[in-house]
């Protein structure tokens, strides 16, 4: 999305925006893009002033688009003060109270909606629905005015909006005539670029000519790149991609695995001519994100080599956090934990040292760390880190991350042998899940509830059954490998524990879903989990009576428990 | 159901108002004699009210919820009526119809065709919801089977599953319809869209399945209606007798259903058909007798436990076909759309040629349009067709209805064909998740391997779309631009000012002219044959994108979008007919009983012999286990001469059990000798174990025209008990006890009614209420169960 605004506009606003408040605007934007928001702010203060003075509508729409984007950035991080007594948005609508700054963004991406709605300016209006269904990713839209008793509020975020500002930012592609600023220019690219291709156009004409088959050649084909130059402008184009991975991103949030693959993929395939290659990059991002939690590191890895190739790592950091990313997962699961303790070090350095900078990044560095932690066996660091991470996302109000965290310490309390502890946590984490629809992490949170329960005993073990049940629709469906391997085993444990379940009754109640589970983590090279796996898996065939079996689980036990133990060529874990 | 609160019959008060003052009369006189003459004898159904109707009635249902009465004419048309007799709607569906039903809801009535169709009507405009051809023969009965919630609320049920579609969509989209031409009256058709959209929606609130029964013995079964999850054909399934120690195989021919019941906890079926009966061991054996009407009992059990994952199952599935047909409809539309335009275009367009070749000149249009655009001379015939042939008005003409279709094909791809396939893709999605729950949605036959090849091909389905819309938006921009051009130079022509005409660029002229002027990409993509070419460039991305997780058929950028389609829709089928044929193979039959043989000249007319079954609830079952146990009855009249009766009237019970337990033969039943004078018309099971007889008048005797209606409490009745004997002896009804029936016994309650009857008797166990009609074009209504109305509004009122 960086950097998004700035090429929407730029090629053309000439035509009609004055030039000044247009350098303005830019400027503001290039702040923008460049992390300097107290700059940008000044730049879009002076531009509205001039565009106001100017009497120049459209400059004004695009400049409210702009300050929405700037606020989305560094809204998290902001305190108030930023956006204070010089630009005061907050008083002129005449409630007399400072609003939030989520509230002000909302506000003005409403405006900004509107004059684009009006002025029939569609890049623009593409861009404020993606950022409003941005908003409503992460937001409860409160209403802003709400008296009494009887004003209601709904505290949950609203996908179906989220859907439909998708929707309607995708007509941006239909649309694209009416928008005064995108007529295209006679400057002569078109012949240029159909001259360029009328070589290749020839001779692929003889070339087809000689196949058997009878093709057709679609002059107007996106897939045909020899077909003519499109009027198109890129950046409609580039909105409309926007479109799509916006809506992988929401479905990372709401939790369906094969609607991220297919919008991303739909995108990679489709808008990959006109994208930028930060954009591009993302996309393959979330691809490799995919291979990597549903088929394994090697695939994901494999991946990876291909997009370092495409897109070369100095350039792009975003190739090369996924990198550390799956580095760091890997290490953990082989239980080389002084190399993910490297990697959690290493992404500490890359964020910015100032406080409420690439808030993001810090919260993931954080959050990785006390993971290694918490996998280190070092639980009360590891609480620390989670407390202290919980309390900076309270802060900047990120209810998301707060979901994932205090999952996190659920889980951390669930592995130091305080399941009461957890308890409230694990329940805290279902409800914020809840209510931001972040369905798969509620289910994992679910599952989370589950082994909690069956910790306080094997009376519990009912009721952790059917919690387990509730999840297990999502989680199969949309969880990656690790966690469906978890469902599994905590399945079976379920199954194990209750009095009132005997395994030589029903032997593959407890079978298959281990030897799914084993499957799994074999790919995975998750040498804890796959012990624990044997290990069950031993305990019933004993229980059975095979000794064959029993043995054999035995002995893949130990192998994972000495993979785990000693971990040998550990430098391995930095190469791929 | 806002339009029609349950309508209570009114206790000795006077009709509401009927349109008539004629009518009125009537009726009151007709409610006063009732009255009068019920509080003088004691006579123990209340006549409602007798109207006169002008059609023959063929069938006859009572909804199951509110106090409506469906009837189909002889002549196919179907009314609805309410309980005080007013008309709410009629329709002629233009098909011969053979059965009708309500679903259990009451929102939906059934219709089967004599061409196998399924007709689904709503109930508040009689609007037809679906048309669903799933046999190919006359659909002889309906049963629509809702699961019976248990008392104990299932608060901890382990499947507790929500459909995310609502959450996290707006409504799905409906079907197109063209814009802008009628948009005068598409009230109506909102209505109908709304009404489509409920059905869909609310449908799925408790699992129910509608069985259908063909003439040529095909039972299929439905869920809500509209899924198909089951087909026997009774005719291929092989049925074991298990009797004294020894397994014969059997197998009946030449089936025709006249019945099936399924019980209320889905466990079991009982269909009563009339066949030949073969012993598939040796053929020999088989007889003249063999010929008869049959009574089998089919395990239906995989609907009851399985009905958690079949209801999740064909609840994405239902509204996934739901979605295709939108789909559909959307690129049939754009089609037509876009080649009306397309088709005006060329049709004016193509007066230039056949001008050039009248001026002598060998250019094509191509050529003359381009040296009009570089200035260097208009010819003489480029002049006439832009002046006179094609003029301002048709230029304009075109440039509207282009964008017209232009706008269309955008509306519909933005608001039904993306949606659509978005929500699709969603469900799908959601359905293979359901798919790798092996040990629960394997056994349902939802295959995960199938449902990754589709939700495969519905993502490469969503990149057709995506540059089916890429490329309408670019041809109709050079179309804009170049008619504008058009204009521009008409009006130069005419040396018209032309400043209001949009500024054009004359670049993307040269492009229309080159590759728009004689060609139709939109068309391409909208076809089904075609095969695209595409450059090395393409193909390589695309096998790149596949080392990232992308689609592995890699050949798909070679269909167009109406072949990505049909792709889809065929991958479709085939995870769909999985859980179909798993489900149907898990229908067994359980036992069979001959009940009486027929000689081949009666078999034709054996389907119309009067026959009902029930199942009734057991008194003493325990809820304590998931599901409760049921007794079924089965009522029907023995033909004329047939088991060597006459006049006679059988009810058998608890047909099921003895079935699946064969250690203690539980079989009863008990005939009924009809008083000779009189015949058995029509025969129902009512609540609580009765049964309703309406008795006629034979036209020979002194009572014709004289019937009765009668109603026997079964329990007051001795049921003798009786072995199955099969395969020694094929009927063995005769074993029992036969009761004479007297008009005036305490069997029951008995009411004489003047009119001769016909078929058919509709009563309606959950209203009280019985309606019957009369040859001479009368229907009546009667109140079966006064003392009951108490309860019942109070029933009625929590609901």
């Amino acid at each position: 999305m960086q950097g998004l605004f700035s090429r929407s506009l730029s090629p053309h606003q000439d035509n009609i925006v004055g030039k000044y408040e247009s350098a303005l605007l830019c400027l503001g934007n290039l702040h923008c893009y460049f992390g300097h928001p107290k700059k940008a702010l000044e730049a879009f203060t002076e531009a509205v002033r001039v565009s106001q003075m100017n009497n120049d509508d459209s400059c004004l729409a695009y400049i409210l688009g702009a300050i929405s984007n700037l606020l989305s950035k560094i809204g998290i991080s902001s305190t108030v003060g930023l956006i204070g007594s010089r630009y005061s948005l907050g008083n002129n609508i005449g409630l007399g109270t400072p609003l939030s700054i989520q509230q002000q963004l909302l506000v003005l991406l409403k405006r900004s909606l509107k004059r684009a709605d009006m002025l029939k300016l569609t890049s623009l209006l593409s861009f404020d629905h993606i950022s409003l269904a941005k908003f409503d990713l992460k937001h409860v839209q409160r209403p802003l005015v709400s008296f009494g008793p009887n004003g209601s509020t709904k505290l949950r975020t609203c996908p179906a909006d989220v859907c439909k500002n998708l929707r309607l930012s995708s007509h941006v592609l239909s649309d694209f005539g009416t928008d005064g600023l995108s007529i295209a220019n006679d400057n002569g690219s078109f012949s240029t670029s159909w001259l360029r291709n009328l070589s290749d156009a020839s001779s692929s004409w003889h070339s087809s000519s000689t196949k058997p088959r009878k093709l057709i050649t679609n002059d107007f084909d996106n897939f045909h790149f020899h077909a003519q130059p499109s009027p198109i402008p890129t950046s409609v184009l580039q909105l409309a991609g926007s479109a799509y991975l916006m809506r992988a991103t929401a479905w990372e949030h709401y939790g369906s695995a094969p609607m991220v693959r297919m919008n991303t993929l739909v995108y990679a395939t489709c808008f990959a001519d006109a994208a930028s290659s930060s954009e591009l990059s993302l996309a393959y991002v979330k691809l490799i994100e995919q291979l990597a939690v549903f088929k394994g590191y090697s695939a994901a890895f494999c991946a990876l080599k291909l997009a370092e190739e495409k897109f070369p790592s100095s350039t792009n950091s975003q190739i090369h956090l996924l990198k550390m990313q799956l580095l760091h997962e890997r290490a953990l699961h082989r239980g080389h934990l002084r190399i993910a303790q490297q990697i959690c070090d290493e992404f500490g350095v890359l964020s910015s040292s100032v406080s409420g900078v690439d808030i993001e990044l810090k919260t993931e560095a954080s959050l990785r760390r006390a993971r290694t932690l918490l996998a280190a066996k070092q639980f009360s660091q590891a609480a620390a880190v989670a407390n202290s991470l919980f309390t900076t996302c309270y802060k900047y109000n990120m209810q998301v991350e707060n979901a994932s965290v205090l999952l996190l310490l659920a889980e951390i309390h669930r592995k130091s042998d305080n399941a009461v502890l957890g308890l409230p946590y694990a329940l805290a984490s279902q409800s914020f899940c809840k209510s931001f629809n972040l369905d798969l992490l509620e289910a994992s949170a679910t599952l989370t509830l589950a082994e909690l329960w069956l910790a306080l005993g094997s009376n519990h073990a009912k009721r952790a059954l059917s919690l387990v049940y509730q999840s297990l629709p999502m989680i199969l469906g949309h969880g990656g490998l690790e966690l469906r391997a978890r469902s599994q085993i905590v399945l079976a444990k379920c199954h194990l524990t209750d009095p009132e379940f005997s395994v030589s009754e029903d032997p593959c109640a407890v079978l298959d879903p281990l030897n799914q589970a084993a499957e799994d983590l074999q790919v995975l090279e998750y040498h804890e989990m796959a012990a624990e796996v044997y290990y069950l898996k031993a305990m019933t065939y004993n229980h059975l009576g095979k000794e064959y079996e029993r043995e054999e689980a035995a002995a893949r036990f130990k192998e994972h428990v000495t993979a785990l133990e000693n971990p040998r060529d550990e430098e391995d874990s930095l190469v791929y | 159901l806002s339009l029609f609160p349950p309508v209570r019959p009114p206790k000795k008060t006077s009709p509401k108002k009927p349109p008539t003052k004629q009518q009125a009369a009537m009726a009151e006189e007709q409610m006063e004699e009732a009255s009068s003459s019920a509080a003088a004898s004691g006579t123990p159904f209340q006549l409602q009210f007798d109207k006169p109707i002008p059609f023959q009635i063929k069938l006859a249902e009572w909804n199951p919820e509110k106090d409506l009465l469906a009837m189909v004419t002889d002549d196919s048309k179907v009314l609805l009526h309410r309980f005080n007799w007013q008309r709410l709607w009629t329709i002629s569906p233009g098909k011969c119809i053979t059965s009708i039903c309500w679903s259990p809801d009451g929102k939906i009535v059934a219709l089967g065709t004599e061409d196998g169709f399924v007709l689904l009507h709503d109930v508040e405009n009689g609007k037809m919801l679906r048309s669903i051809k799933s046999h190919d023969v006359a659909i002889i009965c309906l049963n629509w089977a809702e699961d019976e919630p248990l008392s104990r609320t299932d608060k901890e049920d382990l499947l507790s599953y929500e459909d995310r579609t609502t959450r996290f969509f707006p409504p799905a989209p409906v079907m197109p319809r063209i814009g802008g031409l009628n948009s005068g009256d598409t009230g109506l058709a909102d209505e109908n869209e709304e009404a489509i959209q409920a059905f869909s929606s609310a449908s799925c609130q408790r699992f129910n399945i509608l069985c259908t029964g063909d003439k040529d013995g095909c039972i299929c079964f439905s869920i809500f209606g509209i899924f198909p999850i089951g087909k026997i054909n009774i005719n291929k399934v092989p049925i074991h007798v298990q009797s004294s120690g020894k397994r014969t195989s059997y197998r009946l021919q030449d089936v025709s259903i006249s019945k099936v019941s399924l019980s209320r906890n889905l466990h079991q079926l009982v269909l009563l058909c009339s066949g030949k009966l073969i012993n598939t061991d040796n053929l020999s054996l088989s007889n003249d007798l063999s010929v008869g009407v049959h009574c089998l009992h089919l395990d239906t059990s995989i609907f009851s436990n399985r009905k958690n994952e079949l209801h999740q199952v064909s609840q994405q599935a239902s509204s996934i076909q739901d979605l295709v047909e939108v789909v559909r409809a959307s690129i049939s539309m754009m089609s037509k759309q876009w080649s009306n335009a397309m088709n005006l275009f060329h049709e004016k367009f193509s007066a230039l040629p056949s001008l050039l070749t009248a001026h002598g000149m060998e250019s094509s249009s191509e050529d003359e349009f381009m040296s009009l655009l570089f200035g260097t001379h208009t010819s003489p015939a480029l002049h006439q067709f832009l002046v006179s042939s094609l003029g301002e008005a048709g230029l304009k003409r075109i440039a509207k209805t282009i964008e017209s279709a232009g706008r269309e094909l955008r509306i519909v791809v933005s608001e039904h064909l993306q949606p659509a396939v978005e929500i699709i893709s969603f469900r799908l999605a959601e359905l293979r998740g359901l798919a790798r729950w092996r040990s629960r949605f394997q056994n349902i036959g939802l295959d995960e391997k199938l449902m990754d090849g589709v939700t495969e091909r519905v993502g490469m389905l969503v990149v057709q779309v995506e540059r089916f819309s890429r490329v309408a938006a670019t041809v109709l921009y050079l179309f804009q631009n170049f008619l504008s051009w058009v204009l521009k130079c008409v009006k130069i022509l005419l040396s018209e000012p032309t400043d209001q005409v949009p500024s054009t660029n004359s670049e993307l002229v040269v492009i229309f002219l080159k590759f728009l002027l004689d060609k139709d990409p939109i068309k391409q993509l909208l076809e089904t044959d075609q095969i695209f070419e595409w450059d090395i460039d393409t193909a390589k991305h695309v096998e790149h994108l596949v080392v990232f997780g992308g689609f592995t058929d890699t050949k798909f950028l070679e269909r167009s979008l109406a072949k990505q389609f049909s792709e889809l829709e065929e991958s479709l089928k085939e995870a769909f007919l999985m859980p179909f044929t798993t489900v149907s193979s898990q229908i067994h039959c359980q036992g069979l009983l001959p009940l009486y043989p027929v000689t081949s000249s009666d078999a034709l007319s054996s389907t119309s012999t009067p026959a009902s079954i029930a199942f009734y609830k057991d008194k003493d079952s325990q809820h304590n286990a998931s599901s409760y146990s049921s007794t079924d009855y089965i009522c029907f009249k023995i033909p004329d001469g047939s088991l060597n009766l006459r006049n006679f009237v059988a009810v058998i019970k608890d047909f099921c059990n003895s079935c699946s337990t064969s250690n203690t033969p539980s079989l009863s039943g008990f005939l009924l000798h009809i008083p000779v004078e009189y015949e058995c018309v029509d025969l129902s099971l009512y609540k609580d174990n009765q049964v309703v007889l309406l008795l006629s008048g034979k036209s020979s005797s002194e009572n014709a025209g004289r019937s009765w209606m009668v109603m026997l409490q079964t329990e007051n009745l001795s049921f003798s008990q009786f072995s199955r004997t099969f395969p020694a002896n094929y009927y063995n009804l005769q074993e029992l006890e036969a009761l004479e029936l007297q008009l005036d016994t305490d069997y029951g309650k008995v009411r004489s009614v003047p009119h001769p009857l016909s078929t058919p008797l509709a009563v309606s166990a959950s209203r009280g209420v019985a309606c019957i009609f009369s040859s001479r074009r009368h229907a009546l209504v009667y109140i079966l169960d006064e003392d009951e109305d108490e309860d019942e509004d109070e029933g009625s009122e929590m609901e």
